[in-house]
């Protein structure tokens, strides 16, 4: 594997929530986040409703101030970058949203979302009726779109006008936030296809947000697990696949219901009692510990750093200890 | 199999829109049997909860069911739910045949605790002193898992969380012991850990009590783990009813072979997924004959013209497909 292209060490995005007149408590989205992203490659951030996803991405490409932690591109350090750089790193760096009713202005032509962002840039497009064209033949629309209206769209086509919208600004590094979330399978199929044979086409790196594991297998290299804030796993998606390490990971992908009813009724069923914490009140020690069907008496009182076990593999337990 | 508790028949629901008659079920039929877990799955707008509600009437306006029969059996007797008068039916929802819909927070009152609004549906349809309502309702939390049911049944929905609410609308739907539970969409928004949660209470319920539920879902997942047969639909008709297995083994309308084609295996090392070429039509003005056909890659000239009738390629197996005209039994 090549150089990181992307690392955040200890990252932290907290919230101030007022409670009563003057205490104040921190809803903590994102809270002590450290992964490296290589050249080239799709990371798959998995998790559940509410545990940080959003916020991990949004924080990762500056478009919310951290709380902490750091942030290097090209082993740059992002935080200290200049106007000029920063500006440079919103134009490499782009974001695709779960919804895709919301992410488009109605009053915009396709033409006008698209163009938007390379004028603002400056970016020499040549002639940018051609420019936008080719673009929507990439993501599967047709020239007829130009000056049409997000309303007069389906679901999944507005997507790919999302999409189209990123790579006009001839991203380096893309997140996709649940882009399949609000899809039909039978669109979220044409659309997961379509992003991975652009991924390879144009060499981007990128991060995929999902709560489907399904989904976020079939689209990445590498997968971090993420629970309440934290990344508790990390792995290569086809060795998490056949092995878990952490307690988390294990409940989790035990019990995604699989699309084949043998193969779903004869598994073996890790089912955990409970519901994640509130990441305003978070648990002393590991924060899976009152769910925890392993768990001893230190998880309880120290919190376990994310260790290396090889280099396919980060486990934040301690088991592994 | 043993025998049925519901026959759906030639059911059509339509809504009177400003923009035109919305045809949203259009001659359905199927029938749900004693204990069985039916799935009814597809794409949105498919029609699967309008068809779930209108078993029980619960159609809201502009909508008309046009026609058809429910036939739901009450000891030996079959009645029509589709012509009872109102207030027999409102006995029959609520404590034969009860609903758990996708969305908890709105099917619970903000103004009620969780026990009160359990043992005022003990109360709608039972002769019951309000005490002994009362204990039936924890009795009722403690069998779909909500930890300490005597401190939970005084919370306030606002005072519980996601997972914890669903849980109570599970109790409530269950605590008349109903023939016949309606869950439509139970786990969408919901965690897969509490989704696991969900399935097994559900099971659990089933086995326990032996009522039979219709199973409403997008989620192919879920209709493997759970469903014993399984309907599927598209643009207002069931195109294919067969057996869990079969639907996924050796599924016969193209359009189920689709569906099940671009669901990602996570078991299994996939290239790429297979979509689904076109769009979902239109059902105020939906394709003539077959609703399938301008996505369907082995169409042919009849399937155009005609609307293909249900052919019994098995026992248990039915299927609206041209493809299959002159396979039946
Ligand atoms: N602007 C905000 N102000 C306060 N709290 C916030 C804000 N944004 C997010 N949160 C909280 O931070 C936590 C993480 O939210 P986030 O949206 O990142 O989760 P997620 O994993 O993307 O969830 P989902 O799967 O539902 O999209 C949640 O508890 C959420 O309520
Ligand atoms: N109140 C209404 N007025 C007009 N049309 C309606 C109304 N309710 C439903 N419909 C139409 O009926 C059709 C079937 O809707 P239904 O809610 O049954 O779909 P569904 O299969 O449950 O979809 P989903 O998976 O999104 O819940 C849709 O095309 C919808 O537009
Ligand atoms: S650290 Fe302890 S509590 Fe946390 S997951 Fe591992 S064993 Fe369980
Ligand atoms: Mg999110
Ligand atoms: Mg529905």
């Amino acid at each position: 594997m090549s150089e990181p292209l992307l690392s955040i060490r200890n990252l932290k995005k907290y919230f101030p929530v007022r409670r009563f007149l003057l205490a104040k408590d921190y809803v903590k989205a994102v809270d002590g986040v450290s992964f490296d992203i290589y050249e080239g490659e799709m990371f798959g951030v998995v998790g559940e409703s509410g545990c940080g996803k959003t916020t991990l991405g949004r924080t990762v490409l500056l478009l919310t101030p951290p709380t902490a932690g750091e942030i290097y591109y090209r082993g740059e350090d992002v935080l200290k970058y200049d106007n000029k750089k920063m500006i440079e790193f919103r134009r490499k760096t782009q974001i695709v949203f779960q919804d895709p009713y919301s992410s488009l202005d109605p009053r915009q032509t396709i033409f006008d979302v698209i163009i938007e962002g390379p004028r603002y840039h400056g970016i020499d497009v040549g002639d940018p009726e051609e420019f936008v064209i080719s673009l929507l033949r990439k993501v599967g629309l047709e020239e007829y779109h130009l000056y049409r209206y997000p309303h007069e769209f389906s679901g999944g086509q507005k997507q790919r006008i999302a999409i189209a919208r990123a790579l006009a600004m001839n991203p380096e590094f893309v997140v996709f936030d649940e882009p399949t979330s609000a899809l039909d399978v039978s669109v979220q199929a044409s659309i997961l296809n379509m992003i991975k044979q652009l991924q390879k086409e144009l060499g981007l790196t990128g991060m995929f947000i999902s709560h489907d594991l399904a989904v976020v297998k079939f689209m990445s290299q590498r997968i971090g697990v993420m629970y309440v804030g934290k990344i508790v796993e990390i792995g290569d998606s086809d060795e998490l696949f056949k092995e878990q390490l952490h307690p988390y990971t294990r409940a989790l992908f035990s019990s995604i219901p699989i699309p084949n009813p043998q193969k779903t009724r004869l598994r073996k069923k890790i089912i955990i009692r409970g519901e994640p914490p509130s990441p305003i009140h978070l648990p002393k020690g590991c924060r899976f510990y009152p769910r925890c069907p392993y768990a001893m008496p230190i998880c309880k009182v120290e919190e376990p750093d994310l260790i290396e076990i090889n280099a396919n593999r980060h486990v934040a337990c301690w088991l592994y200890r | 199999m043993s025998d049925p508790i519901l026959k759906v028949e030639d059911l059509r629901v339509y809504f009177y829109t400003y923009a035109g008659v919305v045809k949203a079920v259009d001659g359905v039929s199927f029938e749900v049997y004693n204990k069985e877990v039916f799935g009814l799955i597809g794409e949105t707008g498919c029609g699967k909860t309008v068809t779930s509600r209108a078993i029980t009437r619960l159609i809201p306006d502009p909508g008309r069911i046009e026609s058809g029969r429910a036939l739901f059996r009450i000891n030996s007797r079959w009645v029509d739910l589709l012509k009872l008068p109102e207030d027999e039916l409102r006995k029959i929802r609520g404590s034969m045949i009860t609903y758990v819909f996708q969305d908890p927070t709105s099917a619970l009152d903000p103004l009620y605790t969780a026990g009160y609004q359990i043992v005022e549906t003990i109360l709608a349809h039972n002769k019951t002193h309000p005490r002994e309502a009362w204990s039936k309702a924890i009795e009722t939390l403690r069998r779909v898992l909500i930890p300490e049911p005597e401190i939970r049944a005084r919370s306030y929905p606002h005072e519980l969380s996601g997972g914890m609410k669903q849980r109570v609308v599970a109790g409530a739907s269950i605590v008349n012991e109903p023939r016949l539970l309606v869950a439509d969409e139970p786990t969408t928004n919901v965690d897969v850990t509490i989704q696991a949660q969900m399935i097994e209470l559900l099971s659990q319920l089933k086995n326990l009590k032996g009522m039979s539920i219709i199973l409403v879902t997008h989620n192919m997942g879920l209709i493997a783990e759970m469903a014993d047969r399984v309907a599927v639909m598209y643009a207002g008709k069931i195109v294919e009813i067969a057996d869990v297995n079969t639907i996924f083994e050796e599924p016969l309308h193209p359009y189920t072979q689709g569906l099940i084609n671009c669901v990602p295996d996570p078991t299994k090392e996939l290239k790429e997924l297979y979509p689904i070429a076109g769009t979902v039509p239109d059902l105020i003005n939906p394709p003539s004959g077959c609703r399938f056909w301008p996505r369907c890659s082995r169409a042919m000239d009849i399937c155009k013209r005609e609307a293909p009738p249900g052919i019994n390629v098995s026992e248990g197996h039915r299927v609206e497909c041209w493809l299959y005209a002159g396979s039946g039994l």
